[in-house]
């Protein structure tokens, strides 16, 4: 592909790496983000940029103050080793010297050069002691004034990232569980602080570079054409070389440097997994094949590593030559050209390094581009976030939940697709015109065989998802017309996958209730069955649970998720079989609870449990989507379906 | 107290002697190169003061050789350096990963268990990458430090002694300004890095938890708890930034004030005649070479004691012995009967906290033994001990009337076939999963192992089939899909005993149907070891277990411990079967 060997790289463990694709349209992003975000302080941003540049740019100056030292103060010129006498210099300069030291060798002959003044000027002392001061001054007060710059600059840059962190955190807890679900929360936590982060490095480090390089460039190219433009020649014929040689190098570069962060990010990959799934491996006794996978993956990065190492030594070695070539050519050809009387010594020199100056901001800005499009991706990825629609929000004119609930919850038709993965794919309908009712104060027991729907149908219950037709009423009142954040107050719903926060078992507990008292938390818990296990701990409900509650089983995260949700004291409570991770006995005792608390209030129990659906007033049976059975323990027992056969193997 | 350093570099000489040829030469051409490097100041100063000053027209030519020649050659070298240590460090890097991931693979559970995965996976990815660094580059750095120093130092003398004072200075005190500040940022960045931690796990648990979240309206609050993260880590960011920003500056100051100080008194020793205006250019090319390798020298310590904890933290790894292994006498028996017994088998994994006592059970061939009782009474610590994923501490297990400490632990290993509550599949093709255990499978003994755990006929409705990748990066399937694929990995390795610990748990009635079904099927012939908290699911074993506190309760089959009047399983049983429970029809 570059001209050099494309190893064999894809092979199980490490999978092609994706790349991104283009899009069009970033542009535009990019403006809206400046407009958004930046433009407000573009006062600051501006003279920001101006004092930083004005502060590169004070190289030239230095250069300069250096060529009037040699010029017009120390008067460094060739000695052409003839005639004349400097007994008349000697006095003249007798004053500026040291009378103990002999006479230095450069202190010679300078009539040869055509210059109105002869030789060192008089009081050169006091000269170069003035011009010290102000060329110190000079960095001083640059000094000063880049470095309020910056400081300015730092301050815009996190009030940036501030800004747009904020944003993104609402936006994300605003958008809708679907989107949740196709977006892991390590990719949503990359976005919302990695990519926001490397916006706010790389924009202000972009802008500042584009401004400074072109400064540089500007200036430099205008002395060196003012100076003395035979050298500028020169250093533009250098120039393209230059750039020539780093542009073909570049894309290897980054082509390996994107291959090597792969396979390594492929290697942490197979290295956890492994390690994770070590009980397997030891015990199919095969160590020997797992290390030769390793072996493999490492390998392949070593390879990488190795001829990126080299590609850009090789670059590296042809821009030492051309920069040394620069240098020396500059030099050597300045030298003559004092020589020859051509040029003074101050003037090579101050040509020279302007000349060198210039390198640098060129290679500069022309790698900038690749910091753009970077810029655009992590921008992409942020807009993205920022412009996806929020589709389940408040109607306009929504009420109240009402309380108490005095007719029920009535499903009506319902039915329900998740959005198809691939854009031209056809959505899986989960849920086919479901119908059924719950009237106020009883409990339907929802059963049915995994990937049946039950979750799905708790999700819109919840309005976590909005079904794609039909509707759902609360007492005759559509769930859509329903104020959410009423809504979801006055129902309690627990997941099937238990949701803990690192944190207190107290706080865990409360999460619903900020402010409850302790023997509410405690009333809770014991309704959950989990008050004698919170007092087998040191510190009790103190006790802090790492995240995701890995310190905790199964059974006891489910227990302290229900705890949660009944602290709310809720009027609808949704279960969504979230007692399966638990043994039969602490199962029975919960299932005595719930029948003694949720006397007189509504619930939706989903539960692959007979010993639970016994308890309800009503089941239903929900098979591919649809309702297939619906009815009281006893009629469905008789009826030969999905829930008698279910009964049959769980009884004997 | 910091580590000796002395003591974990000897530890690094085994895997460095293997190049320490090429590391020598490295060491010699870093020497050239860097006086390469030091030797075009002295060449321009000739130029100036003799050629250009003094008009010596001869010299130029050779000075000009001199000039071109010293950069190609330099940049020759350079080039030839970083091949060598890419070449050295690289292969230093993967020498110690692998021989630190064959040891790795080689340890018991228990150095797991007490280890996070993330933890392990650092040491071995990162702090050898840390201790490469040191190895080679960092080497390489302090000689050519070293020498650049050693020569800008002479080199400056022989200039102008006063000079050479002077710089002394200006190098001390950019040192100390070093030294005075990078504590300062440091602090602060950690602070900084501390709040981002927190904010970062905010934001992680309030996505995993999402439906929490959205299901207690507290959007809004978590919106405010954010701000406040937010808030204190830009604040503390800012004063890291500025806190290094006000470091650069004053850096770059005492830089540019040091260098002009320099430039100016050196141009006055110019006007006295003591020297020559070459002789100001050179020195000031040398000052700046001084800078910073000064620097680097006084982080020196700091980076030696961060390269002994990484290496410290790396040999480690390689100190702990693997605590079960095969005995240099051990037996390699082809195949077992599947015969087990344990006479007084006691362990604990903490001496005075025993978790099995005195257990005796006699297994003989293709017996079914389930074993219940309440968590952590010892059920799944018994499948450690038949897998010998750790010795017993008192007693003996036989199989075949052998002791397992006398097998080889690979021929023990190769009777098991294991379904554990978590299905563990790894990210390669569903047909690679299930040869797992036995590599050498033919095709067809894949797809009969798949149609036993009833999962062809779903592999085959699968767009790739058996090619279909699976694990964190493939295919989606459910839990109930991925233990049926376990099963057939399982039935695929042909095993004497198999092990299945909760395998069920997790599932709904259907899929534990479906397993069940398979499992009947599978255990034909074979020993098997089940645990399990779905009581249907054991009531056909030969031998049921009740295990509490280490000890055995109760022991029999289902018939014989069904009829204990006031037995414990029946208690369970009855219990679990929903007897007793109120109808609601009664409750109405």
């Amino acid at each position: 592909m570059f001209g050099f060997q494309e190893h064999y790289r894809n092979y199980p463990h490490r999978p092609p790496r994706r790349e991104k694709e283009e899009r069009a349209g970033e542009e535009s992003h990019f403006w809206r983000f400046f407009r958004r975000y930046v433009l407000p302080h573009k006062w600051v941003l501006m003279l920001c940029l101006f004092l930083i540049s004005v502060n590169a740019c004070s190289t030239y100056l230095m250069s300069f103050y250096g060529r009037l030292v040699v010029d017009t103060i120390l008067v460094v010129r060739t000695t052409e080793t003839t005639t004349e006498s400097d007994t008349e210099l000697h006095s003249v300069h007798e004053r500026d010297r040291n009378p103990t030291e002999l006479p230095s060798t450069s202190q010679g002959h300078r009539m040869d050069m055509g210059l109105s003044f002869t030789d060192r000027p008089p009081e050169a002392g006091h000269k170069l002691f003035v011009l010290a001061l102000f060329y110190m001054g000079t960095q001083i007060t640059l000094n000063f004034l880049a470095r309020m710059a910056t400081r300015s600059q730092i301050i815009v840059a996190q009030g940036i990232t501030g800004n747009l962190r904020e944003d993104m955190h609402r936006k994300v807890m605003e958008l809708d569980l679907a989107y949740h679900q196709a977006h892991s929360p390590g990719r949503l936590l990359s976005r919302i602080l990695s990519d926001v982060q490397v916006l706010q490095d790389q924009m202000v480090g972009t802008m500042t570079s584009l401004v400074r390089c072109t400064m540089l460039i500007v200036v430099g190219v205008t002395i060196l054409l003012c100076t003395n433009w035979r050298m500028g020649l020169i250093v533009f014929g250098l120039l393209p070389l230059y750039i020539l040689v780093v542009n073909q190098a570049r894309p290897k570069i980054q082509h390996l440097t994107r291959e090597l962060r792969h396979t390594n990010s492929c290697l942490w990959g197979l290295t956890s997994q492994k390690l994770e799934s070590i009980k397997a491996i030891q015990a199919y006794g095969r160590e020997h094949a797992e290390q030769l996978n390793y072996r493999r993956l490492i390998s392949t990065f070593l390879r990488d590593a190795l001829t990126q190492q080299r590609v850009s030594a090789t670059m590296g070695r042809t821009m030492g030559i051309i920069t040394a070539g620069g240098q020396v050519g500059t030099f050597l050809l300045g030298a003559k050209w004092v020589l020859d009387g051509k040029m003074t010594l101050g003037e090579m020199l101050f040509v020279r390094n302007t000349a060198l100056t210039l390198f640098g901001p060129v290679v500069e800005l022309s790698s900038l581009n690749i910091l753009f499009s970077n810029l655009q991706v992590v921008l992409q990825r942020v807009v993205d976030v920022l412009d996806h629609p929020v589709k389940i929000v408040d109607a306009p004119d929504a009420v109240d939940f009402p309380i108490p609930v005095a007719k029920g919850v009535d499903v009506r038709h319902v039915s329900f697709a998740y959005p198809a993965s691939e854009p031209d794919g056809e959505e899986e309908p989960v849920l086919r015109d479901v119908t059924f009712s719950v009237p106020a104060g009883t409990w339907l027991c929802v059963m049915g065989a995994s990937g049946s729907g039950k979750s799905t149908l708790v999700n819109l219950l919840a309005r976590l998802h909005e079904p794609k037709s039909g509707q759902i009423l609360f007492d005759g009142v559509d769930l859509r017309k329903l104020r959410m954040t009423d809504l979801r107050r006055h129902i309690g719903l627990v997941p099937q996958e238990a949701q803990i926060f690192s944190g207190t078992v107290r706080d865990n507990i409360c999460y619903g209730v900020p402010g409850a008292e302790p023997n509410e938390i405690m009333a809770a818990a014991k309704a959950a069955e989990l008050h004698d296990f919170i007092l087998t701990m040191k510190v009790q409900y103190e006790t802090l649970i790492g995240q995701r509650g890995q310190s905790l089983s199964g059974g006891q995260r489910q227990r302290l998720s229900l705890a949660r949700a009944l602290i709310t004291n809720p009027e609808v409570l949704i279960l969504d079989d979230c007692t399966s991770a638990l043994d039969a006995n602490t199962e029975g005792k919960i299932q005595d609870t719930l029948a003694r608390i949720l006397v007189g209030k509504t619930a939706i129990i989903v539960s692959q449990r007979v010993s639970m659906a016994k308890r309800c007033h009503h089941i239903c049976v929900l098979e591919d989507g649809t309702v297939s059975e619906f009815g009281t323990h006893n009629q469905l027992v008789g009826s030969g379906g999905f829930y008698a056969r279910l009964h049959s193997q769980q009884t004997e | 107290m910091p580590p000796q350093p002395s003591g974990s570099f000897t530890r690094m000489l085994p895997f460095v002697r293997p190049y320490r040829a090429r590391l020598f030469g490295l060491f010699g051409l870093t020497v050239m190169l860097s006086v390469l490097v030091m030797l075009p100041p002295l060449v321009m100063r000739s130029v100036i003061n003799d050629v250009l000053t003094d008009g010596q027209r001869e010299k130029f030519l050779g000075l000009a050789i001199c000039m071109i020649m010293l950069p190609l050659l330099s940049s020759f070298l350079g080039y030839l350096q970083t091949l060598g240590i890419a070449f050295v460090g690289q292969r230093f890097v993967y020498d110690i990963r692998v021989s630190l991931y064959k040891h790795l693979l080689r340890l018991s559970q228990r150095y797991f268990h007490r280890n996070s995965t993330g933890k392990i996976v650092n040491r071995l990815m990162g702090d050898s990458g840390t201790v490469q660094q040191m190895v080679t580059a960092q080497s390489i750095n302090i000689i050519s430090d070293l020498v650049c120093a050693a020569f800008a130092i002479s080199a400056t003398f022989l200039i102008s002694w006063r000079l050479a004072i002077l710089l002394c200075i200006i190098v001390t005190v950019f040192v100390v300004n070093y030294r005075m500040t990078i504590g300062r940022i440091r602090v602060a960045t950690k602070g900084a890095r501390t709040a981002g931690d927190r904010m970062s796990g905010g934001v992680q648990n309030r996505l995993i938890g999402n439906v929490a979240v959205k299901s207690f309206g507290a959007e809004e609050r978590e919106n405010l708890v954010f701000h406040d993260h937010s808030t204190a880590t830009l604040g503390l960011g800012k004063q890291a930034a500025l806190a290094s920003n006000a470091f650069s500056m004053n850096t770059q100051l005492i830089q540019s004030l040091g260098q002009s100080t320099i430039y100016f008194l050196g141009c006055a020793l110019v006007l006295v005649g003591d020297i020559q205006y070459g002789d100001v250019v050179a020195f000031s090319a040398y000052a700046v070479q001084l800078l910073g390798p000064a620097v680097r020298f006084s982080e020196l310590v700091r980076q030696l004691q961060n390269v002994s904890i990484a290496t410290d933290r790396l040999f480690e790894i390689f100190g702990e012995d693997p605590e079960v292994d095969t005995a240099t006498d051990a037996i390699d028996a082809e195949r077992l009967t599947g015969e087990v017994e344990f006479q007084n088998v006691s362990f604990y994994y903490e001496e005075g906290n025993p978790v099995i006592k005195e257990f005796s059970l006699h297994v003989k061939a293709g017996q079914t033994i389930a074993l219940i009782g309440p968590t952590g009474c010892g059920k799944s610590t018994i499948l450690s001990l038949i897998l010998r994923f750790y010795d017993v501490t008192g007693g003996a297990l036989l199989m075949d009337g052998i002791n397992i400490r006398d097998l080889d632990l690979h021929c023990l290993r190769r009777q098991f076939g294991i379904v554990l509550q978590e299905p563990l599949l790894f990210n390669v093709s569903i047909y690679e999963n299930i040869r797992y255990g036995r590599p050498e499978a033919s095709r067809e003994e894949i797809i009969a192992a798949a149609t036993v755990a009833e999962i062809h006929s779903f592999i085959e409705t699968l767009p790739d089939g058996y090619n279909t990748i699976v694990g964190d990066s493939g295919v989606e399937l459910s839990v109930g899909q991925k233990q049926r694929i376990t099963i057939a990995r399982a039935v695929a390795a042909d095993p004497a005993i198999l092990i299945m610990d909760e395998a069920t748990s997790s599932l709904d009635s259907d899929s534990e149907q479906a397993i069940q079904r398979a499992m009947d099927r599978v255990l034909v012939n074979r020993t098997c070891f089940v645990v399990a908290h779905r009581l249907s699911t054991i009531r056909n074993a030969d031998q049921i277990i009740l295990l509490d506190g280490g000890l055995i309760a109760e022991k029999g089959n289902h018939q014989e411990l069904m009829a204990l009047p006031h037995g414990r399983y029946r208690e369970l049983y009855e219990k679990h079967m929903g007897a007793g429970v109120i109808h609601d029809g009664e409750e109405e």
